[in-house]
């Protein structure tokens, strides 16, 4: 993140984003659930170039005990990046920016995980991202929650997750990850979707007051399509014929999901 | 939550079945499991492989960044074997530095991919004593069904097979294929209280007393043993093992066209 | 272990496996419903995660079908009229699934029945446990939840003394036991006294997941008696999911395959017929390899008894 130029254009001249990309459209999104036999859940994400698979073990006990909570379970998610998922090889284990991650989508999942019903337990939610293009901590919290219901974890909703920002001077949704290095700002979102209560949200960069609005608005809307795509890896992870039980179904990936322009539309509140 | 104790019952019940050539997933004594290979999973990187070996589940990936090289090889490229066995992959794997089987799976693969001269090293030399191709092989298990050995192994050769030598990051033209020049395949047996199994599922590998991987070359010959756990063979269980690694070797060859 | 044994042991044990009898059941499961109705009244904001033991769970799910829509996390399944039962949330006069499960209702109630889940221990389920620890007084059961329970010696049918558990049962050993009790933060108790309740000796265990068990147990009993039939095996499914079988090595072998089928399988309809069909299939394929083991050890053996006598022939 930051002030670095690109060499070519991030806007083109016909104002689509290098990728092709309205300013307003998704990067294709397809998710998988109950992909791991071990874990009690678990979620494949493939968004853009994104390939983050997340697996969930709990309610279980707790270890070491002095970490329980006597009233409540604890929620404790860990995100990782693998060596090779990103263009220079990365050391090995956590880093100070993935410890900073998995303590704030901890925190999402802890808002709608119903943790008073297991008390002195853990839920334990790792993520690893595989293959990074931009908004890896959004794939893996929608993954992670995906992955929550999966296991049979009881909750209040799922979590859709995505971060949009400002390339040259448009507000524009879903950053990969030539916009994300050479963009001017990033704001990863994620909302319980019901409501639309924001349970994550961080920003780094320069926006003025409508782009910022401009930006979750984006999120906002993208967050509703994530959503979709979530139920259905769901369904289809359980409604499989007796017939096709040996195969796991692949489900079609989502091209450029347009999501509603909010740009002109002043009495939109980007919510419900 | 599971508890890490293998009762009595589980180890008489496979011990039994053993005695009529059976096994608990319906394989006989010889026979190892299906096996799904996916080459280049991992687009970005410069190789990459995902193997489902039974209900093990492994993707392998390999870096090539630049380095200095070694002071007493100065003219060869270095390759590195790491392995993560995260947490995700099983309830017993846990955070935190490398454990012990950890460390021993990523030098029993990376003795495999060496001894077989899989790659040439001398080939990865750019400017000696300065400059040279640093090959990362990171192995990272996302499913342990049992016998990550093999798993690993197949994967690490199988994304070296389709890597790329990244010339066009580092500005210095084009990339081209990495060379390979030899597959080395491992085959892991354990010794239950009747006899031996090759390719332990997860049940088998909690039960066995002790465990030999043999890893040979496309003509039979062996290029690295490792015996791991604390049980003991007999000379002919290793003759056995080393036989069963030769053939699987054949088998796996030909079936996935190595 | 012998014919009579197996069949000695069998009478000796309560069916605790299928359901109490009809009247007996009857009773309970009025008794739940009022019992579960006061708790919805009482509780109208937070979620009722015991979707396992009421008594629309208790029941065996029927072959007919029902609805089966399955319903994610956070999504609207009913408004006002309806009551919230368990595996959902209410909010205002809205009520939300709280699990991935299948929508039901009965009585005025919408409920989520979870598609999956942890065992978690309600009072007065008979289940199958295994010993994790010992202490001087009690044993560490294991009961395939995240929560495990002490059983103490004044529990059992022994007389356990101090420093004298490992008498009794070691780390490892399975047991048959009923839940005491659980409190409000889910500290459980256990008790081996009971009818039936006892170490189980021999056998193999497996676990399924808990939310499986009404279907392996099938409506009153039927799909458990199936498989009881068809593969001449013992067995015991503890409400936690985790199956205690006995018999010979093949014979858990079908029924543990059959189990796991039953288990992946669960919501198809005609599973039961499915199941009896899998089973002979399996059997076939089991006398086949057996047959074909036994031909090639006989085979060689005639063969070399052959030989011999013909060689002595020739030698006199």
């Amino acid at each position: 993140m930051g002030g670095l130029q690109a060499d070519h254009k991030l806007i083109r001249a016909d104002g689509r984003r290098v990728d092709g990309r309205g300013l307003d459209e998704m990067r294709p999104l397809s998710i998988k659930a109950g992909v791991l036999k071990r874990a009690d859940g678990s979620a494949f994400v493939e968004w853009g170039g994104n390939k983050v698979m997340a697996a969930v073990y709990g309610p279980r006990e707790v270890h070491p005990r002095h970490l329980q909570n006597s009233m409540r379970a604890i929620v404790q998610c860990r995100y990782n990046m693998a060596s090779f998922s990103v263009g220079e090889r990365k050391r090995p284990g956590p880093d100070r920016r993935s410890q900073e991650i998995s303590k704030i989508i901890s925190e999402a999942l802890e808002a709608v995980v119903f943790v008073e019903q297991f008390p002195r337990t853990t839920v334990d939610v790792y993520i690893e991202v595989l293959q990074a293009d931009a908004g890896t901590r959004c794939a893996g919290l929608t993954a992670a929650s995906v992955a929550l219901a999966d296991a049979g974890v009881p909750m209040r909703d799922l979590v859709p997750s995505c971060a949009s920002g400002k390339v040259e001077d448009k507000v524009v949704c879903d950053l990969n990850k030539e916009e994300d290095n050479f963009g001017s700002a990033d704001v990863p979102m994620a909302i319980l979707p019901r409501t639309g209560e924001f349970l994550l949200l961080q920003m780094d960069g320069h926006l003025t007051y409508d782009e910022l609005m401009q930006a979750m608005e984006y999120n906002m809307k993208a967050c509703k399509r994530i959503n979709e795509v979530q139920k259905e890896a769901l369904r289809t992870r359980y409604q499989t014929s007796a017939m096709e039980m040996e195969k796991e179904p692949e489900p079609a990936p989502i091209a450029s999901i347009p999501v509603e322009p909010a740009a002109n539309d002043q009495n939109d509140q980007g919510g419900a | 939550m599971e508890h890490n104790v293998v009762s009595e019952l589980k180890t008489e019940y496979i011990n039994r079945l053993f005695v009529e050539a059976r096994r608990i997933d319906g394989r006989r004594p010889d026979e190892i499991r299906s096996i799904e290979v996916e080459t280049n999973f991992i687009p970005q990187a410069e190789g990459s492989a995902r193997v489902k070996w039974g209900s093990t589940d492994v993707v392998v990936g390999v870096k090539l960044e630049q380095g200095t090289p070694f002071p007493d090889t100065p003219d060869k490229g270095v390759l590195i074997t790491n392995s993560e066995l995260i947490p995700m992959a099983s309830p017993y794997f846990e955070l935190g530095p490398p454990r012990p089987e950890s460390i021993e799976l990523a030098r029993v693969v990376d003795r495999g991919i060496r001894e077989a001269q899989t790659i040439d090293l001398s080939g990865l030399c750019i400017k000696p004593k300065e400059k040279v191709w640093m090959v990362y092989v990171d192995i990272h298990a996302l499913d342990f069904g049992g016998n990550l050995f093999d798993a690993a192994l197949l994967g690490a050769i199988a994304a070296l097979r389709c890597a790329r030598v990244p010339n066009a990051r580092f500005k210095m033209g084009e990339d081209i294929k990495l060379k390979v020049d030899h597959y080395p395949i491992s085959c892991t047996s354990i010794k239950i209280e009747n006899g031996l199994l090759v390719d332990p599922c997860l049940d088998e590998e909690r039960v066995a007393l002790a465990r030999l991987t043999v890893t040979t070359d496309e003509k039979g010959d062996v290029r690295a043993m490792q015996k791991g756990l604390s049980g003991k063979f007999t000379f002919d269980e290793v003759k056995t093992a080393i036989q069963t690694s030769q053939r699987v070797g054949r088998e796996l060859r030909q079936k996935l066209k190595i | 272990m012998s014919e009579e044994e197996r069949i000695s042991r069998e009478r000796s044990s309560p069916p605790l496996q299928s359901l109490p009898p009809p009247e007996v059941q009857q009773v309970e499961n009025a008794r739940r419903e009022e019992a579960a109705r006061e708790r919805a009244r009482r509780e109208q904001e937070l979620w009722k995660g015991r979707g396992r033991r009421e008594p629309e769970d208790r029941r065996p799910r029927p072959e007919e079908p029902v609805s089966r829509e399955i319903v994610i996390p956070g999504e609207i399944i009913a408004s006002g009229r309806m009551r919230a039962g368990p595996g959902t949330y209410q909010e205002g006069d809205d009520i939300f699934a709280a699990c991935l499960g299948i929508k039901t209702a009965r009585d005025g109630y919408i409920s989520v029945i979870p598609l999956t889940g942890k065992y978690i221990p309600k009072q007065g389920d008979v289940v199958v446990g295994k010993v994790i620890e010992m202490t001087p007084s009690a044993w560490v059961i294991d009961l395939n939840s995240p929560y495990v329970s002490p059983l103490s010696g004044a529990e059992t049918p022994w007389e356990v003394e101090f420093n004298e558990t490992s008498k009794y049962m070691v780390i490892g050993d399975t047991v048959l036991i009923e839940i005491r009790g659980v409190d409000s933060i889910k500290k459980v108790s256990v008790t081996m006294n009971g009818p039936g309740l006892r170490k189980l000796v021999g056998g193999q265990t497996m676990d399924i997941d808990a939310s499986k068990v009404p279907r392996l147990i099938g409506r009153g009993g039927s799909m458990i008696s199936l498989l009881k039939r068809l593969t001449r095996c013992s067995m015991l499914v503890g409400q936690n999911g985790r199956v205690w079988l006995d018999g010979t090595v093949d014979d858990i072998h079908v029924a543990m395959a059959a189990i796991r089928k039953i288990e992946s399988e669960a919501h198809r309809l005609g599973l039961t017929d499915a199941v009896a069909a899998f089973i002979e299939d399996m059997r076939k394929e089991l006398d086949a390899r057996k047959a074909e083991r036994e031909l090639t050890r006989d085979a060689r053996e005639e063969y070399a008894i052959m030989k011999e006598r013909i060689d002595k022939t020739e030698e006199e």
